[in-house]
């Protein structure tokens, strides 16, 4: 384990509720980890107590073993990239990375060395003498990832990186992290609210919810075996549907597994069919389980609104969810109160 | 062809061509503002340049070219000497201590407290209050007699000053009244120019493992240096022209240790009736401030980084 968190907890000053309490995470050395959830859910608070610039409540992070909670943020071998990039601005391309190298011990040579070499590698080359007022937002971008990586710090910590970039830029810088991370093979700890760049990029997710962990697993677990009904109806696009069993248990389903034709054995009921939007691959139609509540489908068939259709998940497609709405094992459906779903 | 013909303002002539010629020309479209501007500064500081060549009673009427005699005057007057080092050494407190101060205050009071939020208020009060009033404060607790100032440092059994009334201490006094009353305004943009740098910067100043004096010096001043910049330009040009807290407190004295060349323009012309030498020391008053403004400008423009 690389990063050790126990039993974390945050209050920030002037308020009383804690906004994370009782967090542990063990962050494993090598991995692309990502701190995903909805907006307000702890997650930048969470990175920068790990960065050191925000003070720790109750609990303990370490570092290779060695505490580092009380620690100057400087002095934990990490390197960080803002949102913003946070790059200075009365500062050329290379001051802005030189300023941090200059408080290492290093020779003018080896600073040299060393900037040249993360020039190269964030595709920078020949914008050494810049200001960051003469640079694009994916320059900037880069300025802050060259500084990071100048460090050659034991983790990167970043904050929604990409969130300041159109789709395009977002979609290159995407990829260039992922080679970064594969070249580098550093541990990265990555925040982000945007799903699909979780999914993307990390090996490992941690999906967070009011200051709590509510899946610590791979993609691939997080996307297909979701731990909690939160999980089940965040990841994905869209999330989950989820009906409430007549004796409070749950269970779910994805929007492409449902189906207008009959099936040998599952759930089956009536809908309304609201509205059908075009999404360029296939259709995402909104329906109305008439007296509970609204559910959303996903096909390739255009389906007419207006009209009343027969739904069906077949067995092998439904999620089961406790009266906790903790994933469990399966059980007889006793019959369908009412229905969640995610966007509502 | 045809459209483009009737559009052709050209062939009308006349009042249509003089119009569109006019608007081209930028300088028809700021004269208002060029017009006032000549009229209430221009003007009267080309016709303080002309008088400072002539002898002139203005109640007689009587004005006689006398080209540079006023300033050879000047140049050879012993008390003319004095007062443009008095005003050089006022200038060189009131500038760079009277900066650190602002700048050592500005700091300090940049929190967010309710504390430092009143504190910030009542420091700038004095910049509200009319010079000749700070000055009659100032005048009442330096009194050597009866004042705060000597009652106070008497108690604590510490030696007393004749403050203003000194030879020795006046300047002293002039110069700490003077710093005093700007030290409210000062400090009021330095907190504003403080505010403006975003915390993130001086957070990733932390992750570079910067020291705080060496961000300080690295990042705090280079981002605070607009508003550093605009402070010394205009605190050298107020300490170049201090007229009021001088007339108030000291009439220049005592044997002219606190006149300044404002005051003494002042004293030639409206005292002496020698408004040609007032006029003369009023230009060599006006190539002082506008050089060192220049040169302020011109220096330090390239080491300012504007956002
Ligand atoms: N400086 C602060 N003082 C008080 N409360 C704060 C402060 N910063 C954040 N909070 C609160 O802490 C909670 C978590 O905030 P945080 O910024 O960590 O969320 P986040 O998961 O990063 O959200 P987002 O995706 O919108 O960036 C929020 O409810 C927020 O209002
Ligand atoms: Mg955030």
């Amino acid at each position: 384990m690389l990063i050790n968190l126990s039993n974390i907890k945050k209050v920030y000053p002037g308020s009383k509720d804690p906004v994370i309490e009782g967090l542990n995470l063990a962050i494993k050395e090598g991995s692309f980890t990502v701190l995903l959830g909805p907006s307000g859910c702890g997650k930048t608070t969470l990175l920068r107590m790990i960065a050191g610039l925000e003070s720790v409540t109750g609990g303990s992070i370490s570092l290779e073993g060695e505490n580092i909670t009380n620690m100057e943020p400087g002095d934990r071998n990490l390197a960080m990239v803002f949102q913003n990039y946070a790059i200075y601005p009365h500062m050329t391309v290379k001051g802005n990375i030189e300023f941090g190298l200059k408080n290492y011990q290093m020779t003018k040579q080896q600073r040299e060395e060393r900037i040249k070499l993360v020039m190269e590698l964030t595709g920078l080359t020949g914008f050494e003498n810049r200001m960051p007022n003469q640079l694009s937002g994916g320059q900037r971008q880069r300025v802050a990832l060259a500084r990071a990586i100048s460090k050659s710090p034991k983790a990167f910590l970043m904050d929604e990186p990409l969130s300041n970039l159109d789709a395009k830029l977002r979609n290159q810088m995407r990829s260039e992290l992922i080679q970064l991370y594969n070249k580098m093979g550093t541990t990265f700890i990555y925040v982000t609210h945007d799903q699909t760049e979780a999914l993307t990029m990390a090996t490992d997710i941690v999906v967070m919810k009011d200051g709590k962990i509510m899946q610590y697993d791979t993609p691939e677990n997080v996307y297909s075996n979701p731990a909690n009904v939160f999980v089940a109806q965040f990841i994905g696009d869209p999330g989950m549907d989820v009906f409430q069993t007549t004796d409070d248990q749950f269970i779910g389903f994805k929007p492409r597994a449902l189906t207008t034709e009959p099936v040998a054995e599952g759930v089956s009921f009536d809908a309304n069919l609201l509205t059908t939007e075009y999404l360029g691959y296939d259709y995402q139609m909104t329906f109305e389980v008439p007296g509970k509540g609204t559910l959303v489908m996903r096909n390739k068939k255009k389906m007419t609104s207006g009209e009343a259709y027969r739904l069906s998940v077949p067995l092998e497609d439904l999620y089961y969810f406790d009266r906790d709405q903790n994933r469990c094992e399966p059980f007889p459906i006793t019959g369908l109160k009412e229905v969640f779903h995610a966007d509502k | 062809m045809q459209i483009s013909d009737r559009f052709e303002v050209k062939k009308h002539g006349g009042f249509y061509k003089f119009f569109n010629k006019l608007m081209k020309n930028a300088y028809i479209l700021i004269a208002p503002a060029m017009i006032t501007c000549l009229a209430l500064t221009i003007f009267p500081m080309c016709f303080a340049v002309y008088l400072g060549f002539h002898k002139w009673d203005p109640i007689s009427g009587r004005k006689k070219l006398v080209w540079f005699d006023n300033f050879r005057y000047l140049f050879q007057s012993e008390d003319f000497i004095k007062v443009i080092g008095n005003t050089l050494l006022f200038m060189f407190f009131i500038v760079f201590v009277g900066l650190l101060i602002k700048l050592l205050i500005g700091i300090f009071l940049n929190k967010r407290t309710p504390l430092h939020n009143f504190t910030q208020t009542v420091i700038f009060t004095p910049h509200i209050v009319a010079s000749v009033s700070v000055a009659i404060i100032f005048m009442g607790m330096m009194a050597p007699k009866s004042g705060l100032f000597n009652t106070v440092l008497s108690t604590f059994g510490l030696p007393t000053s004749n403050w203003y009334l000194g030879a020795d201490s006046a300047m002293a006094s002039v110069i700490m009244v003077s710093i005093w009353q700007s030290t409210g305004y000062g400090v009021l943009l330095i907190i504003a120019g403080l505010r403006g740098i975003p915390d993130y910067i001086y957070e990733a100043a932390r992750l570079d493992r910067s020291k705080p004096i060496n961000t300080f010096f690295k990042i705090t001043i280079p981002l605070l240096s607009p508003t550093l910049l605009y402070l010394l330009i205009t605190t050298v040009c107020s300490a170049f022209t201090s007229f009021d807290v001088i007339k108030m407190m000291t009439d220049g004295g005592p044997d002219n240790a606190t006149n300044l060349i404002a005051y003494y323009v002042y004293q030639q012309g409206m005292m002496f009736n020698q408004y040609g030498r007032a006029m003369a020391a009023a230009v060599i008053l006006l190539i002082f401030t506008a050089t060192l403004s220049a040169i302020n400008f011109f220096a330090l423009d390239r080491k300012v980084y504007y956002q």
